[in-house]
């Protein structure tokens, strides 16, 4: 095995993320290759740097509000599903309670019931565009 | 009354929104930072970190208790990232061509160096040299030396094999080595 295939593995080595019988290849490849050494100095210089890499902090308000905005946009999602049941389960009474009302000539109703449909129809396909949207923006489309 | 995370999510899952603040504040400032340092945007890390949240506790009754939520959760988190960065790639691409097909330079703010705690002129070289990684592999590099997870979980986020992982960290630490020659 030469050098270049060693390279790999030094990674795992200096992450302490070896175990034999990879450890011990790499421990007496180590011994005889002062080129593997280097790359071994150089590599724990490299993550010495990034391990110590810090961002600043953002102002204190951020974190205090931090839940509250995740907190509200949970629960307004689960408002809005309230809402549109209520919505469907008024208009589904109404269209029942005018359906069935004898007073009304069959022509009218339906002219009301297209009305309704094409209405429905143009909110099913909002829905399924908005899931379409939501299913390729999502983390679902990231092929790894 | 302290809860374990399993106990948490059991009540997350039976609807109980409150005790999810306790997640929150838990793995909030790993998130942000995390998020900040892929896509070099205090602002972005901010909306995304908290999307990332709102997403995990939506789909929340299909975590499987067995797992860990951090990484479920930075699962979620680091897709976000990617697919924030392609679309902001896109944009820039549609942006920078003028009428004529000519390209017009856009100044870019992101991956600011005074986003760093530190201005040294070492980190400002690793924080330029981070951003010109490919995605995955400033992706691999945060995951495992700013958060400092082991490959098990790194493997476990990122759905791909032990090897993958030591071999992917590989390919992006020796990029960066190339790129911080000065400071080695
Ligand atoms: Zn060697």
């Amino acid at each position: 095995m030469g050098c270049e295939e060693f390279e790999v593995l030094l990674n795992g080595y200096i992450d302490g993320e070896l175990k034999d019988p990879d450890l011990k290849r790499v421990e007496e490849h180590l011994a005889g290759c002062p080129h593997c050494r280097k790359l071994v100095r150089d590599y724990r210089r490299l993550k010495e740097v990034t391990t110590e890499m810090r961002f600043k902090e953002p102002p204190q308000d951020i974190w205090n509000s931090y839940w509250q905005r995740i907190f509200h946009r949970i629960t307004r999602g689960a408002g809005w599903v309230f809402f549109l049941v209520g919505v469907v389960a008024v208009a589904g009474f109404a269209i029942y309670e005018f359906a069935t009302d004898p007073a009304v000539e069959a022509l009218q109703k339906l002219i009301v019931f297209a009305i309704f449909v094409g209405l429905g129809l143009l909110l099913i396909s909002v829905i399924w565009e908005r899931v379409k949207a939501s299913k390729t923006d999502k983390y679902k489309e990231i092929e790894r | 009354m302290t809860l374990t995370e399993q106990e948490i999510i059991s009540k997350c899952q039976q609807g109980e929104t409150k005790y999810y603040e306790q997640l929150v504040n838990k793995y909030k400032k790993s998130a942000y930072f995390y998020a900040l340092g892929m896509v070099g945007s205090a602002e972005d890390a901010l909306d995304l970190s908290q999307e990332a949240f709102i997403r995990a506790y939506r789909s929340i009754k299909r975590f499987k208790l067995q797992y860990q939520f951090k990484n479920w959760f930075f699962r979620i988190l680091t897709n976000l990232c990617i697919s924030h960065l392609r679309k902001r790639r896109r944009r820039a691409e549609v942006s920078t061509e003028d009428s004529k097909g000519a390209t017009i330079p856009i100044p870019d703010d992101h991956f600011n160096p005074h986003l760093l705690l530190e201005r040294k002129e070492i980190m400002r070289q690793l924080w330029k040299a981070l951003s010109e990684l490919g995605d995955k592999q400033r992706e691999i590099i945060l995951l495992r030396d700013f958060q400092g997870l082991s490959y098990k979980q790194i493997s476990e986020i990122l759905e791909i094999p032990l090897g993958t992982v030591m071999s992917r960290l590989h390919q992006a630490r020796s990029r960066l080595r190339v790129k911080m020659a000065d400071f080695m």
